[in-house]
């Protein structure tokens, strides 16, 4: 069995009386390439920074590396590669600045060359002030930053966020190369799914603050179905098939949602409400990611979800 | 090397208020000193000239550096409030603080390189007022140099502009609202200060601030420790 690089156990924050995670329970092994998904204030920046120790938690503990989350020492801060949400770098400094600045906190760790050659394939300059870097090139900095001392594990919080198509492939590049490396294991949040199927090979699901999914991209992609059911007459009033998640009706037609639903079960349900016929309609991850965490019930619809 | 590595970072964000707080401190005083000297030597020329026996007191009353140190009150509380605003403020606003507080350093080493950058940059202002001092000890222009006395006190602002440093560093550490006891860092210097400015003797206005500054250095360091970033 391969060794847990992070565990986090009932891990629970609220801010004031709002709960912002809550009883998060995620296992990560050694070498594994996480993608950390959720919508906007699922709780994913809030996860990352309770399990890096830069925020308390109310209930629950985390670990990282054999060490307490709220306990981290310089020596085990030292394996582990942060990039934060935005790229936030001290602006003033130059990319050279910044590299002197973060050298001397990694002892024998930080290679000069590697990080070199980052900042020359991402066509940059060291002599290039952080504030005169558009974001996508922070980004870049802020990745050979994390780099450069080959991490045993990287944590990034949404490190494409705001970058175009091309920036953001360059990007994964750096990352696949950091991955290329045996044993590093990789935690990053996005909010872009063809990111996170491109480059990792588990799924963490996230979503208003509860953990929902944590498995191989293949079993997530392969648990989530879409099935259309049409029917001769009127669509049953009463759904009651294994692993539903979400239904919609129109007209004679039924579309539902599937979790973890075996294709005979499906099948054997279809016959049973009298279906004429059904099909499993093919979905990409991203449509999958929004059936999964789609809300139950949602207010209002907006104008041009009625026409 | 790590906490030096941050020392130089903080000492960095500093410096332009240090060189500004400088120019202001040594041009205007210098411009002070020198109407102050012209004024000595005209009424120092027409006592002689005139053969008169006048009250040195009244012309002299008044110490050639006392506006200088009024300033240095002014330009040391200014230089204390500007770069604890550059460590404490400006991190919050820039989200710079996950990328500092997150790497294979203690929170005290990075408090610590703060708060000895801080010092540094308030040392340095000292020295800059007492180079103020020696030009005008040794300036021939002046007929009557400064006392020892002020060139002190010159340097005691510059302890206060730290202790105003901690205040602010204390403000903005705090995560209270701003309505009810985040501002309790300043507040607190501020009572500091009309104890000082009224007519006390000097070693109990000294003890009296070694004690906010411990107050003010402890709940910075365990507000710091503690907080959430």
């Amino acid at each position: 069995m391969s060794e847990t690089i992070l565990e986090t156990k009932g891990l629970t924050k609220y801010f004031s009386n709002k709960a912002a995670l809550e009883n998060f329970d995620l296992q990560i092994p050694r070498g594994c390439i996480c993608g950390f998904v959720g919508r906007n204030g699922a709780g994913k920046t809030t996860a990352i920074k309770l399990m890096l120790g830069l925020l308390k938690p109310t209930a629950g503990s985390s670990e990282m590396l054999g060490c307490d989350s709220m306990s981290l020492t310089p020596k085990i801060r030292q394996r582990i590669g942060y990039v934060t949400e935005g790229h936030r770098l001290f602006r003033r400094m130059t990319i050279a600045g910044l590299e002197s600045f973060q050298k001397p906190f990694y002892d024998n760790q930080w290679d000069y060359k590697f990080f070199a050659e980052m900042i020359d394939y991402f066509e940059l300059s060291k002599k290039q002030k952080i504030k005169h870097l558009s974001n996508g090139q922070r980004a870049q900095v802020s990745l050979a930053l994390a780099l450069a001392p080959h991490p045993e594990l990287l944590i990034m919080d949404d490190p494409t966020m705001g970058l175009d198509p091309a920036i953001r492939r360059q990007f994964l590049q750096g990352m696949i190369r950091l991955i290329m490396q045996q044993g590093r294991t990789v935690l990053f949040s996005s909010h872009i799914l063809s990111d996170v199927e491109r480059v990792s090979n588990q799924i963490v699901v996230i979503d208003k603050g509860r953990l929902r999914a944590h498995c191989s991209i293949e079993r997530f992609r392969e648990s989530i179905k879409k099935v259309k059911l049409s029917f001769a007459k009127t669509v049953p009033a009463h759904i009651d098939i294994e692993g539903l998640l979400n239904c919609r009706i129109a007209d004679n037609e039924l579309e539902l949602i599937l979790v973890g639903t075996p294709q005979e079960k499906i099948t054997r349900w279809a016959a049973s409400a009298g279906a004429e016929n059904y099909e499993i309609v093919p979905m990409n991850l991203e449509d999958q990611f929004i059936e999964f965490t789609e809300p139950k019930k949602r207010g209002k619809l907006f104008q041009w979800e009625n026409n | 090397m790590r906490f030096l590595a941050l020392f130089k970072k903080e000492l960095r964000e500093a410096v332009p208020w240090l060189i500004l707080a400088t120019l202001l401190l040594l041009a205007i005083s210098w411009f002070m000193i020198h109407m102050k000297a012209y004024d000595q030597s005209r009424w120092h020329y027409n006592a002689i000239s005139n053969g008169k026996v006048i009250d040195t007191y009244m012309i002299f009353r008044t110490d050639i550096m006392l506006e200088s140190a009024v300033l240095m009150f002014f330009t040391s509380i200014g230089l204390g409030l500007s770069v604890g605003i550059r460590h404490f403020w400006v991190p919050d606003f820039t989200r710079t603080w996950q990328f500092l507080i997150h790497r294979s350093a203690t929170r005290s080493l990075i408090l610590s390189a703060k708060l000895t950058a801080a010092a540094t940059v308030l040392l340095c202002l000292s020295i800059a007022w007492l180079l103020l001092a020696g030009y005008a000890h040794i300036s021939e222009r002046v007929i009557v140099p400064p006392e020892s006395g002020i060139v002190g006190l010159g340097i005691f602002y510059a302890y206060l502009g730290f202790i105003v440093y901690l205040g602010t560093a204390l403000c903005a550490l705090t995560t209270a609202r701003w309505y009810t006891t985040r501002m309790f860092g300043l507040f607190f210097v501020f009572i500091m200060f009309m104890i000082i400015l009224s007519p006390t003797n000097f070693t109990f206005v000294f003890f009296l601030t070694v004690f906010f500054l411990a107050v003010l250095i402890i709940q910075i360091y365990e507000t710091f420790l503690q907080k959430e970033f």
